[in-house]
């Protein structure tokens, strides 16, 4: 036989008043102690936070100093580059030997 | 004249900058509120493993504290979100099906309903049997539906505490908080069913 509805209610009703009729439970001294061993091994296991602050401005700091660094050494390389050029292009302009065995 | 304690935003500043000691006095300050949050999602059987977690997830996250809400609060949204992925993590486990439920439940539940007066209801919801019947009831529905059953039809919170609580949408709980009720009754109905 189907329960009615006002069944269900009641069971329902039953239910949520169980629930908030629950006692808190207690904790003993050694659930403390057993917490604050791990929060204290979770402390040693990771950075503080401002220490882990301080590396992160840091590698940025880095970051940005090499590529300073890469993009003056490639400008350098280039200004090298042209200078060579420029030498070539002017030794082959300067020396007209170089057309005279033409024909 | 005796010093009154420190608040606990100075505690949590104070254990952020390295002093960890002090977080035993968040503990000892929080394990009644986390205790009774965790126990009203969980067996009482896993309260302690659970809220123990819920202390070392508080303590990794107490940097992104930003002090707007109550740190009770706070925590509170960690104990829940806890419990949540408690029964993510066990759920498979701890499907119980209904015909687990014994006699003794049965007639328990028979003898609840047969109560005329409101003193004989209360005595009976007292009784072990009725926890007991609460979580195996609990038991058979999704960790998403019982976590918005025993918030919103149980504890009464609103549909955008439980949302705020869960980190969920609020349109989110509102359906999953209907469909689970609907989910519960039906487990309600087939406990309540005579025996053919």
């Amino acid at each position: 036989m189907k329960p009615s509805e006002k069944q269900i209610e009641k069971l329902e009703r039953a239910l949520a008043k169980a629930h908030v009729l629950q006692e808190p439970p207690r904790f003993s001294d050694d659930w403390t102690i057993s917490l604050m061993r791990e929060i204290r091994q979770q402390a040693t296991d990771t950075f503080p936070s401002e220490i882990s602050h301080l590396v992160w401005r840091a590698a940025a700091v880095v970051v940005l100093l090499s590529a300073l660094f890469v993009g003056s050494v490639l400008s350098w390389n280039m200004g090298q580059a042209d200078a060579k050029l420029t030498a070539i292009l002017a030794e082959a302009t300067v020396d007209p030997t170089l057309l005279e065995g033409s024909p | 004249m005796v010093a009154s304690p420190p608040a606990d935003d100075v505690i949590i500043r104070r254990v952020v900058a390295g002093d960890v000691d002090l977080f035993e006095e968040l503990i000892t300050r929080y394990q009644q509120h986390v205790g009774r949050i965790v126990a009203g999602h969980v067996p009482r059987e896993m309260v302690a493993e659970v809220a123990h977690e819920v202390f070392v997830r508080a303590y990794v996250s107490l940097p992104t504290y930003s002090f707007r809400t109550p740190f009770a609060h706070w925590l509170a949204t960690i104990a829940v979100r806890t419990c949540y992925d408690t029964w993510r993590s066990v759920s498979a486990r701890k499907e119980v099906p209904i015909s687990d439920l014994g006699e003794k439940h049965e007639e328990w539940a028979e003898r609840l309903l047969a109560a005329e007066s409101e003193e004989r209801f209360e005595s009976f919801v007292t009784r072990q049997e009725t926890t007991d019947l609460l979580y195996r009831a609990l038991a058979q529905l999704s960790a998403e539906n019982r976590m918005v059953v025993t918030l919103v039809h149980l504890e009464g919170h609103s549909a955008r505490e439980a949302a705020d609580l869960l980190g969920w949408s609020v349109v989110n709980v509102k359906v999953r908080a209907h469909r689970a009720r609907r989910q519960l009754r039906t487990i309600l109905e087939g406990l309540l069913r005579e025996p053919s």
